[in-house]
């Protein structure tokens, strides 16, 4: 009998159909992955799951028994438990807590065990992460720890069905194998779970059999066991072409030896040290290295986002560029992508058009805004990048991840940007929008662009930079050229550096 | 190194800064009032701080969770009146008053509690709107200014042995209640609710009821507050509470409380509270004349405010780098 069933789920929001056809069965013991594009419906399906929305039309059934939830609560009473994308965690709360939130043990009295809240939390932490200190807030914790609480907060539960929503998109790889072997574990005690993930090479390694979203319906099944690990046929079914989804292959436009047009010395800000590096016109660069070596520091810190740094120069073109607020930067021509979008990047509940005006504001503005003007613009934009939206008016919130995220690279157009600063701008894209946006950077790069591109994905620096700086404790320790820059030698150089700390 | 260690962790507490500016204020009120510390002073001060100390517990247990309450005043009014009006020279007579009272506070905190957390309705208008309903029943009740209140109940709220007094064994009483309140999941909930709502619900904590629950319990403690003003006032006026939003949210924000909820302690409030009253007193013990005591007042917020958050700010920065 399976465990879970949904059948024929449907969403709606507004006017915009999140699921139309939303489709699932598992039994006992099974990881299933659930795989899609993003916006193809399953953050939208697995909140449905788990009681956070209400379905329009549809029906889950648990062992058999159809259910409704109509909160968390219902379905953690039923035996579910998941790992949500945007952590579920109370940010002033301490590790311990937030694993027992919700669920806290409680003494004859009625007041908090707080002995037994430590105790539950030690042991789930001892066997995922031991490194994360349990007292402290969670608000001070690096992205990848707070993302292994939010998965330990989940596996202390007493659930038979666990759904994961790209647990591992913030962890090292060290971290996932350890959670996989958890997961293997849990497996064993005979638990269903529904792992949900963008990457694939993951997926393959931990499913046994893959569900495809796309465009809110289920297109299909790949039992990985039985076919083999077919990644092809995956891609395929989630893209919903025949064709590879490889992303922009390398360009030859910084072989034709452009001046140098943006160059960093001796630059000191907060953990980063001494960092030089020039970059050629239309060069794209890569910044490597494990996360949380410095490198979004350093771009936010080019971008001016950060205190104006202690020491160093920056020189654009030959001019010095200030560094004391985001328009000096801006008004040089040196803009930031950032990473995460929904906080820095975007106004969410603003629509297309005045995201795209709102870049222009840090420019010598007119005393009117010419409205008409800009509203061609980002039709042309909008059409020039293929974003999918009904028009230029419509509000950002409504847009697929992919989408967004070419809003905010697109936003940056009209301004013939001489430098793009881009911090990790795939993370959690789905393939087809990640190929469209490296395709976008490297039509820019063939403009003159110069590109400094920090990716957490050394794929995604292999396919797009010719040149890559590993990064490690706020210090460039490397740098690989030309053919040098593979997976290997990146995961290598990067390693090398924890091994033999520099002498600096 | 110990004590510099324990020094450096006393000091990020929230509820720190309004320590300092209390010992700065207490200094002040010391010079300008004479005997501040004998024991009657202290007694007579003690009577006069415990209604707004006991609003701003309520308006830290709301504010905590996320919410905001501008309709505190108003519920003290509609409790003075109540009491002024119907209360009894027979204790027994006056039992069902005090019900009454309990009732009427319960019941207008879960009014604000239902707007805010089941109709959602953005608690800094809900609770100006409640707050010009409960001031309309107030006024419904009494008028004018009047009524009477038995001597019995004045004569309870004076006792005292030495520093050891009604308002005193009050303030520890309400403290210990919400300790008791904050040891239970309730309490761990109107933090995580204040911190991140959408992160609670996610957990499987109904959101709504303990938003519900966060203003019923501060309005028990604003009921609190509006019993101590009302056996000192001894007599009941529908304007009596008008200025306690403002000096209770200050006391709030003084005391370390951040606005958005979620963070800080409600003992910082009853500092927060003391600063508040204190500042009350400065202006009345420098002489400012009477028509420039309004503009002061507010003026000295703004800077015990300022003060505290520039602080905070400061110190989230150090903490950082």
């Amino acid at each position: 009998m399976n465990v879970l069933e949904a059948r024929a789920i449907k969403k709606s929001f507004g006017g915009v159909k999140a699921l139309v056809d939303g489709n699932i069965s598992c039994c006992k013991g099974e990881i299933v992955g659930l795989l899609g594009a993003n916006g193809c419906g399953k953050t939208t399906f697995s909140r449905i799951l788990m009681g956070m929305l209400n379905c329009d039309d549809g029906e889950i059934l648990i062992n058999g028994e159809r259910v409704s939830f109509n909160s968390p609560m219902d379905a953690m009473q039923r035996g579910l438990a998941m790992v949500h994308q945007q952590l579920s965690l109370i940010p002033d709360m301490t590790v311990w807590e937030n694993i027992n939130i919700g669920n806290e043990p409680r003494s004859a009295l009625g007041f908090i065990d707080t002995a037994a809240c430590r105790q539950r939390a030690r042991q789930v932490l001892e066997r995922l992460c031991p490194e994360v200190d349990m007292e402290r807030k969670v608000s001070e914790l690096s992205p990848s720890e707070q993302q292994l609480v939010e998965i330990a907060k989940a596996l202390s539960k007493d659930f038979n069905i666990l759904i994961l929503d790209e647990p591992t998109s913030a962890l090292e790889q060290v971290q996932v194998n350890r959670l996989f072997d958890l997961l293997r574990q849990v497996k064993q005690q005979g638990a269903t779970i529904i792992f949900i993930s963008h990457r694939l090479g993951e997926v393959v390694e931990i499913c046994d059999y893959v569900v495809v979203f796309r465009n809110g319906a289920n297109v299909g099944t790949v039992d990985l066991l039985r076919d083999g690990q077919d990644e092809e046929r995956i891609i395929a079914l989630i893209t919903g072409r025949e064709e590879q989804a490889a992303i922009a292959k390398k360009h030859g436009a910084q072989q034709n030896g452009g001046g140098v047009r943006f160059a960093v010395k001796d630059l000191c800000m907060g953990k980063l040290r001494q960092i030089s590096f020039a970059l050629r016109r239309g060069e794209i660069v890569g910044i490597g290295g494990l996360q949380g070596q410095g490198q979004e520091e350093l771009l936010l810190t080019l971008a001016g986002l950060l205190a104006p740094a202690e020491r160093g120069s920056v020189l654009v073109d030959d001019i010095p560029l200030k560094l004391h607020h985001p328009s000096d930067a801006i008004r040089q021509g040196v803009v930031l992508v950032p990473g995460d979008r929904k906080k820095e990047g975007l106004f969410l509940n603003h629509s297309i058009l005045m995201n795209m005006m709102y870049a222009r504001f840090s420019l010598k503005g007119e005393w009117i805004i010419p409205f008409r003007k800009y509203r061609r613009e980002a039709e042309e934009i909008m059409r020039a990048l293929s974003i999918k939206a009904e028009g230029v008016d419509t509000e950002l919130n409504t847009l697929s991840g992919g989408n967004q995220q070419k809003v905010v690279v697109g936003k940056w157009l009209p301004l013939n940007p001489k430098v793009l600063l881009l911090c990790d701008p795939a993370k959690g894209v789905d393939v087809q929008a990640k190929k469209e946006l490296y395709e976008l950077v490297a039509r820019l790069a063939q403009q003159g662009t110069s590109i400094l591109l920090y990716a957490s994905d050394n794929e995604e620096l292999v396919a797009a930079c010719e040149r890559v700086f590993v990064m490690y404790e706020g210090q460039i320790v490397e740098e690989l050229q030309g053919a040098e820059v593979t997976e290997d030698n990146l995961v290598a150089a990067s390693l090398r550096a924890r091994t033999t700390p520099s002498t600096l | 190194m110990n004590f510099t260690a324990g020094l450096k962790r006393i000091s990020r507490r929230p509820e720190f800064t309004s320590v300092v500016i209390l010992l700065v204020i207490i200094f002040l009120n010391a010079l300008l009032q004479k005997n501040f510390f004998a024991t009657k002073v202290i007694l007579t001060n003690l009577k006069t701080f415990t209604p707004l100390i006991l609003i701003s517990i309520g308006q830290a247990v709301i504010v905590l969770c996320g919410g905001i309450d501008l309709s505190v005043g108003s519920q003290v009014s509609l409790i003075n009146v109540i009491l002024a009006t119907m209360m009894r020279d027979s204790i027994g007579d006056s039992l069902p008053v005090l019900l009454l009272a309990l009732g009427a506070a319960v019941g207008m905190g879960a009014v604000n509690g239902f707007s805010a957390g089941y109709l959602n309705l953005p608690p800094m208008i809900a609770t100006f709107a409640t707050q010009a309903i409960f001031f309309g029943l107030a006024l419904f009740v009494l008028p004018h200014p009047g009524g009477v209140i038995p001597r019995w109940a004045v004569e309870a709220f004076k006792w005292h042995v030495w520093l050891i007094s009604t308002p005193l064994v009050v303030i520890v009483l309400a403290m210990l209640l919400w300790e008791y309140i904050r040891r239970r999941r309730l309490g761990q909930y109107i933090y995580a609710v204040g911190s991140s709502e959408e992160a609670a619900f996610a957990n499987g904590i109904n959101t709504r009821w303990v938003k519900l629950m966060s203003y019923m319990i501060g309005s028990f403690f604003v009921m609190l507050g509006a019993y101590a003003i009302t056996l000192q006032a001894a007599s009941g006026d529908a304007r009596l509470g008008l200025s306690y939003p403002l000096t209770s949210i200050a006391a709030v924000v003084v005391g370390g409380i951040s606005l958005q909820g979620g963070r800080g302690n409600v003992i910082g409030a009853v500092f927060g509270a003391l600063v508040m009253n204190m500042v009350i007193n400065l202006i009345y013990f420098a002489n400012i004349p009477s028509e420039y005591q309004e503009f002061t007042k507010g003026f000295i917020i703004i800077l015990a405010l300022a003060m505290a958050v520039i602080y905070r700010r400061n110190g989230a920065r150090r903490q950082t780098s």
